[in-house]
C-alpha cells in the first residue's frame, strides 16, 4: 500500500512538473512569434545560412554586386539568411563564417540545421526552437538537480514557472542569439560540479564533464569565463579538502575537453586571444555610478525590478529561520550547502568580471540568471522544509511565495512585448506589405547591417543604397532609373535629416528613418 | 609493478590518449595558423560575379547569385586544422609509446611511489576515476 502512494505521488510529482513546463511554454512560444528581427539578429540568420560570402555588407561588396544604376536584384539579400536547395545541410560553410567571425558554430550550425528543414523560407521560429530547445535543457536540469538536492522534483516546479517572468531571461528569450543555449550549457557546467560534490567525481560523471566543456566552448566564448570561475571554487574546494587525487582527475578530464575544443575548432585562439575582431576593448574602470549601475542591473534582470522587497523578505526570513532552528537545536542543512556556496561565489565572479569589460548588457550577463533563479528556488525551499518536509504541504506554500516575490509582476513578459517591440514588429510588417515595390536607400551610415533595416530591405524586388550627397546632388528621376522593372513603386528609407520629395508619401518613422512611398517612381 | 609494458599500457591507456591528443591539438593550432596565413580576405577585386553572368546582371533563374564569391571561398576552406590534426596524431603514436616506456621503467622507483602514496590521500573515490596511481 505504502510503496502504490509512493509510485503514486512520484507520478503525481513528475506530472506536475510536466504541467508547470507547459504553462512555460505557453508563455514563451506566442512571445517569440512575435519578435521583430532587428539588430544582431539578422546575423543568426546570415551567419548560418550563407554558404559563403563576405561577413559584412560594406561598400565595397555592395559595388560588387552585378547593377544597373546601382540598381540590383533584391534576392541577393534574402539570400544573405535563406537557406536555398543546394546548400541545405551543409556545414562547411556555417564553419568557414565562424572561423572569421567572433563566435564558436555550435549555435549556427542548430540554426543551420532548422531551416534546412524549411529550404526558401524564414520564420523567427527558426531560432525560437533553439532557444526553447535551451530552456527545456534548464528545465530537465533542475529537476534533477532539485531530485538530487531535496529528493523530490516537485521543486523544480517553481524555477520552471519564474523563467518566463524573470527580468534577465525574458530579456533573452525576446533575443534570437545563442545566449539561452550559452544558459543552458553554463547551468549543466554548474549542475555536474554540485552533483559530483554530492555523489562524488564518478567515470560517468568525469566524462559528462568532457561532454559539457566541449559543446559549452562551441556554443559561445564566454563560457569560458563561466567555467573559469565555477573552476576556480571547485579547485578551492579540492585544496582545502586535500583531494589531490580528485584534483588530478579533475583537471585532467578539462584538459581533455579543452583540447577536443582545439581540434574540432582551433579559431577561438584567434578569437579569444588575438581577439580577432577588436571587441571588448573599452573598459570603464569601477567607480560610484558603475556600482549604482551594477545595483540597477541586478534589480532588473535578477529580480524583476522587485530586489529591495524580496531581499528584505528573505532576510527577514533567514533571521526567522536561524533563530527557530537556534532555539528547536535542529542541524543545519548539508546537503545543499556546497551547492549554495559553489552557485553564489562563482555567479558574483562572473558577475564582476563580465560588469568591468561590458556594464550591464543583459546578453553577456545571460548566464547568471539561472543560477540566481536556483538560488532564489532553494533559499524559498529552505526557509518551508524548515517546518515542514510534507511536499503536499510545501509545494503550493512554495508555488504562492515564489510567484509573489518575482511574479507579482506576471505580465511582465508581455509587458516587455508591449512597451518595445510592436513598432518594431509593424516596421518588419510594412516591408512585408509594400514587397512588390523596389527600395532605394537613402543616407545609410551602417551598410553592413543596412542600419539594422536588412531585414526590411531585403523584402523587395530591387534595392539600391545612395549616400545623402548622391540624393542631393542628383535628380531623383537619373537615381530612379535602370531598374528593370521601372514602372514599380518605390519605397523609399530616407535619413531622418534629409528632405523627403513632394509627391511621396510618409508611411512610418522608425530607428532614425522616414519610410515613404512613390507611385510608379520612374515615371 | 610487476606487469609487462603491455599490460601497463592497457592500465594507463588513458596517458597514451592524452599525448595523442597532445599530438593533434598541436596539429590542429599549427593547421590553423597555416590556414590563416593564407586567407584571401575578400575583396571586390576577388569576384568575378560580373563574368560569371550573362549581360553583368543577376537573374532570378542564376542560383547561387554568389557563385563568384562561392569559388573563391570553397578555395579557402581547406580544412588544414582536421588534416594536420590526423597527421600529428598519427605521427604521434611512436613518441607516446616511447615516452610511456620510459614512465614504464621508472614506474616503481621509490621517489614516484611516494608521490603517489601521498596524492592518494583523503582519497574517497578512486575506483570511479579515469586517472589511476
Amino acid at each position: 500500500m505504502i510503496s502504490n502512494c509512493s509510485k503514486f505521488g512520484g507520478f503525481f510529482q513528475i506530472l506536475l512538473v510536466i504541467i508547470s513546463v507547459c504553462i512555460q511554454l505557453h508563455l514563451i512560444i506566442p512571445a517569440t512569434k512575435n519578435i521583430s528581427i532587428a539588430g544582431d539578429m539578422i546575423f543568426t540568420y546570415t551567419l548560418a545560412n550563407n554558404t559563403y560570402s563576405p561577413l559584412f555588407f560594406n561598400k565595397e561588396v555592395i559595388d560588387a554586386i552585378p547593377n544597373t544604376n546601382g540598381w540590383f536584384n533584391a534576392e541577393i539579400l534574402r539570400e544573405w539568411y535563406l537557406v536555398n536547395d543546394y546548400d541545405r545541410f551543409d556545414y562547411k560553410g556555417v564553419y568557414w563564417h565562424q572561423r572569421i567571425d567572433v563566435h564558436p558554430p555550435l549555435y549556427y550550425m542548430l540554426i543551420h540545421t532548422v531551416c534546412s528543414v524549411f529550404p526558401g523560407t524564414y520564420s523567427n521560429m527558426y531560432a525560437g526552437i533553439v532557444n526553447i530547445l535551451g530552456i527545456l535543457i534548464i528545465d530537465l536540469l533542475f529537476g534533477l538537480l532539485f531530485k538530487t538536492l531535496y529528493s523530490n522534483y516537485i521543486y523544480a516546479a517553481l524555477p520552471i514557472l519564474i523563467i518566463p517572468i524573470q527580468g534577465g531571461m525574458v530579456s533573452q528569450i525576446f533575443n534570437l542569439r545563442m545566449y539561452i543555449l550559452l544558459e543552458a550549457m553554463c547551468f549543466w557546467y554548474l549542475y555536474i560540479h554540485i552533483l559530483s560534490d554530492i555523489n562524488g567525481w564518478s567515470r560517468k560523471r568525469l566524462i559528462q564533464f568532457i561532454l559539457c566543456v566541449i559543446l559549452g566552448c562551441l556554443s559561445h566564448n564566454y563560457f569560458y569565463v563561466y567555467a573559469f570561475c565555477v573552476t576556480l571554487v571547485q579547485i578551492i574546494r579540492f585544496i582545502i579538502q586535500k583531494r589531490f587525487y580528485a584534483l588530478i582527475n579533475y583537471l585532467f578530464t578539462g584538459m581533455i575537453g579543452i583540447m577536443s575544443v582545439l581540434i574540432i575548432f582551433p579559431w577561438m585562439i584567434w578569437q579569444v586571444i588575438f581577439n580577432q575582431q577588436g571587441k571588448h576593448t573599452e573598459i570603464y574602470g569601477w567607480n560610484k555610478e558603475k556600482i549604482r549601475d551594477l545595483i540597477g542591473f541586478i534589480n532588473e534582470y535578477w529580480f524583476s525590478g522587485q530586489g529591495r522587497l524580496i531581499l528584505f523578505i528573505f532576510a527577514i526570513c533567514a533571521i526567522c529561520v536561524l533563530l527557530y532552528k537556534k532555539l528547536c537545536k535542529e542541524e543545519a542543512i548539508t546537503n545543499s550547502r556546497y551547492a549554495w556556496v559553489i552557485t553564489a561565489c562563482s555567479t558574483l565572479i562572473y558577475l564582476l568580471i563580465i560588469f568591468t569589460l561590458d556594464g550591464g548588457r543583459d546578453h553577456y550577463n545571460s548566464p547568471e540568471y539561472i543560477p540566481v533563479l536556483f538560488l532564489f528556488s532553494a533559499f524559498i525551499i529552505w526557509i518551508i522544509k524548515t517546518f515542514t518536509n510534507d511536499w503536499r504541504i510545501t509545494f503550493p506554500i512554495l508555488l504562492l511565495s515564489g510567484i509573489a516575490l518575482m511574479g507579482n509582476r506576471v505580465g511582465v513578459l508581455y509587458d516587455y512585448f508591449e512597451a518595445i517591440h510592436p513598432v518594431d514588429v509593424e516596421w518588419n510588417e510594412l516591408a512585408n506589405e509594400y514587397h512588390s515595390c523596389d527600395c532605394l536607400c537613402i543616407g545609410m551610415q551602417e551598410l553592413h547591417l543596412m542600419d539594422y533595416n536588412f531585414y526590411e530591405i531585403a523584402q523587395f524586388d530591387e534595392v539600391k543604397c545612395i549616400d545623402a550627397d548622391g540624393y542631393n546632388d542628383l535628380n531623383l528621376k537619373d537615381i530612379l532609373s535602370g531598374r528593370i522593372t521601372g514602372t514599380d513603386s518605390v519605397v523609399m528609407y530616407i535619413a531622418e535629416d534629409l528632405l523627403i520629395p513632394d509627391d511621396a508619401v510618409l508611411l512610418m518613422n522608425h530607428r532614425g528613418y522616414n519610410c515613404v512611398y512613390m507611385e510608379n517612381g520612374d515615371e | 609493478m610487476n606487469k609487462s609494458f603491455f599490460q601497463f599500457i592497457r592500465y594507463k591507456w588513458y596517458l597514451l590518449v592524452f599525448m595523442l591528443l597532445v599530438c593533434a591539438t598541436y596539429g590542429s593550432i599549427r593547421g590553423a595558423y597555416k590556414e590563416h596565413e593564407r586567407t584571401i580576405w575578400i575583396t571586390p577585386e576577388d569576384v568575378n560575379i560580373r563574368e560569371s553572368i550573362d549581360n553583368g546582371r543577376v537573374s532570378g533563374d542564376d542560383i547561387p547569385k554568389f557563385i563568384g564569391y562561392i569559388g573563391i571561398a570553397e578555395e579557402q576552406n581547406e580544412f588544414y586544422s582536421f588534416k594536420l590534426s590526423l597527421v600529428c596524431a598519427v605521427l604521434g603514436i611512436i613518441p607516446a609509446f616511447i615516452a610511456m616506456f620510459l614512465y614504464y621503467k621508472i614506474y616503481d622507483r621509490n621517489a614516484l611511489k611516494c608521490i603517489r602514496t601521498e596524492l592518494r590521500r583523503n582519497n574517497i573515490e578512486e575506483d570511479g576515476f579515469i586517472v589511476h596511481f
